[in-house]
């Protein structure tokens, strides 16, 4: 193959893509959810990107009006039912929509998925692009929005000579951390400019409940007695507990049968002295309660 | 001959400088690092617009409208779209800086069921009484002081210039402010290699993707510069780091009910260093134990303990080990995996 036919070859299969706006389909003969989780976005990229995709995206559906769960919660609570082991491997295509829709109380699930990077520069030629598909999807399994894009910056003394020195800057910008991250923050924004703005919903204000903090001493075995602090707060929240001044944030785990009663347990000293536990309990968009008593 | 090379070299110089540009007034009070470091909770009000009039990019400015199309923001005019497009730029930074921040609904609800006029909301003079109010800690004015184009036919520029200013709820001080400017010049100043293309540059430079470009820089940089030079996805020479985590004990088969899950780790002292079991249980306590002299610097042992439930029934689950200056939150984090996984299952009796 000539050289030019190469060039050639290349830039046709580069051209197309880096002129690609944001490919996307909504349904508009069903409702728009209000509350949505976002699950951890898939693909071949780097997993702190993908992360960091997952939280911009929040963050915009957030500022469209939108109820969006937090990510911890929600890992959480698809760890809890065996749909989440490891982040950086999560199979978004593997979860059950429905049921996971239904264990997680909210209207839609955010699934990021075939989220890949990439990036090349032969001072003639530079690409770099992060890009991936991200659906809405409804608990009966259609997809109420979907978006498929790629973020991506073209350039490239080929291309723009006819402005050497901003090439020149652009060579010097290519591939760095945060041109990495203003091509995640470009998709993110891009992306959820398609959403529609939720204007209806309505936002609970208050935090989960808490009640009834109770703390117990195990036996002392190996010179350590075991403190096990129970309380009674909203299901499905976060809950954990400060055993000042020694430690804070035991997580407390929701007992089977029982959801709303939440029991934590950590080692200390035999004959330590608490001063105080406080429980706190943090619901699915982060509002938080906290009660505090003595021992 | 050396005369007229120190001539090029300068022109050149001078040509740079006047593109592409980035400029920057910022001032941060000494306090506010420390302050992030214990945590600071902000409330983020609507966004100013003070970019002058003449030359101001309108929907006159064709390219613009895929801007527009992508904001959305119903029939509302351009001028008034930009405040709220840059202050969810803004809010969507923040999510990755060390603040924490007050939902922007929840906030305008209450201030607005308080009787707060938007002139009231966007002054800073009120900032004491709008955080009493909302119950933050520090109240975020933003204001969109440039948005507008120049056309000179051999040259053009298109700048954004944003202004973000900190006040403390408790005090009234002013904690932080930073001005930036980012523009970009198109034509001569970008160093046009033909007569088409310093005839076509200019023209070319006032395309929309150019404004959106700076539009979502301004608004990462300003944020970047409120939260002292790095965001949560950038740790830099001082973020801390561990060197070793791992389980502190052999453990054959799942971790069953009423059995700990004991972890240590090592790396830099007097941190906040937490442990995560997959996403299940994540941000468990650990402890500094002793400390350890060092050739490459003072590090520290850490350990923690996570006492397995009944309800604990999952296999497959990373370990990793997060660690931070101070205990705040939203600080930056660093996480470190060990490289296996681990089983609980708290069905079962030890």
């Amino acid at each position: 193959m000539s050289t030019r036919l190469r060039v050639a070859s290349l830039l046709a299969a580069v051209l197309p893509a880096a002129c690609g706006g944001v490919s996307h389909t909504i349904r508009t003969d069903v409702p728009a959810p209000r509350s949505i989780a976002v699950l951890p976005f898939g693909g071949t990229a780097d997993p702190e990107l993908r992360e960091a995709a997952r939280s911009l995206v929040q963050s915009r559906l957030r500022s469209q009006g939108y109820q969006v769960a937090e990510a911890a919660w929600t890992d959480r609570l698809l760890s809890e039912h065996g749909w989440l082991h490891d982040p950086v491997q999560f199979d978004p295509d593997a979860l059950p929509v429905g049921p996971a829709i239904a264990a997680l109380g909210v209207d839609a699930l955010a699934v990021g998925t075939n989220f890949s990077t990439s990036s090349f520069n032969v001072l003639i030629l530079r690409r770099q692009a992060f890009g991936g598909s991200v659906q809405l999807r409804l608990g009966d399994g259609t997809t109420w929005w979907s978006a498929q894009h790629s973020a991506s910056t073209l350039g490239g003394f080929l291309l723009t000579s006819g402005q050497v020195f901003e090439e020149l800057r652009a060579q010097g910008a290519h591939g760095t951390p945060m041109a990495t991250l203003a091509l995640v923050d470009e998709f993110a924004g891009d992306v959820a400019g398609t959403v529609p703005a939720q204007k209806g919903t309505e936002r609970p204000s208050a935090g989960p409940a808490l009640s009834a903090i109770h703390m117990q001493h195990g036996p002392a075995v190996a010179g350590l007695e075991r403190i096990v602090v129970e309380a009674t707060a909203s299901p499905g929240a976060t809950v954990c507990c400060d055993l000042a001044p020694y430690v804070e944030g035991v997580p407390m785990v929701a007992q089977a049968g029982r959801p709303e009663r939440f029991r934590g347990s950590h080692d200390l000293p035999a004959g330590t002295t608490i001063g105080s536990i406080a429980v706190r309990a943090r619901d699915a968009f982060g509002r938080e309660t906290r009660a505090e008593v003595k021992p | 001959m050396r005369a007229v090379a120190s001539a090029c070299a300068g022109a050149a110089a001078l040509l740079l400088a006047g593109c592409t540009g980035v400029a920057v007034d910022v001032r941060a009070e000494p306090e506010l690092e420390r302050l992030r470091a214990v945590g600071y909770r902000i409330a983020v009000m609507p966004f100013q617009n003070h970019a002058p009039d003449e030359g101001f990019l309108s929907s006159t400015l064709a390219p613009v409208g895929e801007l527009i199309a992508l904001e959305g923001g119903g029939s509302a005019t351009m001028r008034d779209r930009i405040g709220p497009m840059l202050h969810d730029d803004v809010i969507a930074w923040l999510a990755q800086s060390e603040f924490e921040v007050m939902d922007p609904w929840t906030a305008a609800t209450l201030l607005t069921h308080a009787g707060r006029s938007a002139a009231e909301q966007q002054d800073p003079a009120r900032a004491v009484e709008l955080a009493r109010e909302l119950n933050v800690d520090g109240i975020l004015y933003g204001d969109v002081q440039r948005w507008n184009r120049s056309y000179y036919v051999l040259q053009s520029i298109v700048e954004v210039a944003l202004h973000l200013e900190l006040i403390d709820g408790g005090t009234g001080k002013r904690l932080f402010h930073t001005t930036r400017t980012e523009s970009i010049g198109s034509g001569l100043t970008g160093g046009p290699t033909g007569y088409v293309s310093v005839a076509t540059e200019p023209l070319a430079g006032l395309r929309g993707s150019h404004l959106l470009y700076l539009t979502r820089s301004v608004a990462r940089h300003a944020v970047t510069d409120l939260n002292g030079g790095m965001l949560g996805t950038q740790p830099g020479p001082l973020t801390p780091r561990l060197s070793v985590v791992a389980l502190a004990k052999d453990h054959m088969g799942p971790f069953r009910k009423g059995e700990r899950v004991d972890v240590i780790a090592v790396g830099s002292p007097d941190c906040d260093v937490r442990f995560d079991v997959g996403r299940l249980r994540v941000d468990v306590p650990m402890r500094q134990t002793e400390r350890h002299a060092d050739a490459r610097g003072e590090r520290a042992t850490y350990i923690g303990h996570y006492i397995v439930d009944a309800p604990d029934v999952a296999d497959d689950l990373p370990l990793a080990c997060t660690i931070q200056r101070g205990a705040a939150r939203r600080t930056v984090t660093s996480r470190y995996r060990w490289d296996g996984t681990l089983a609980l299952d708290g069905s079962l009796s030890p």
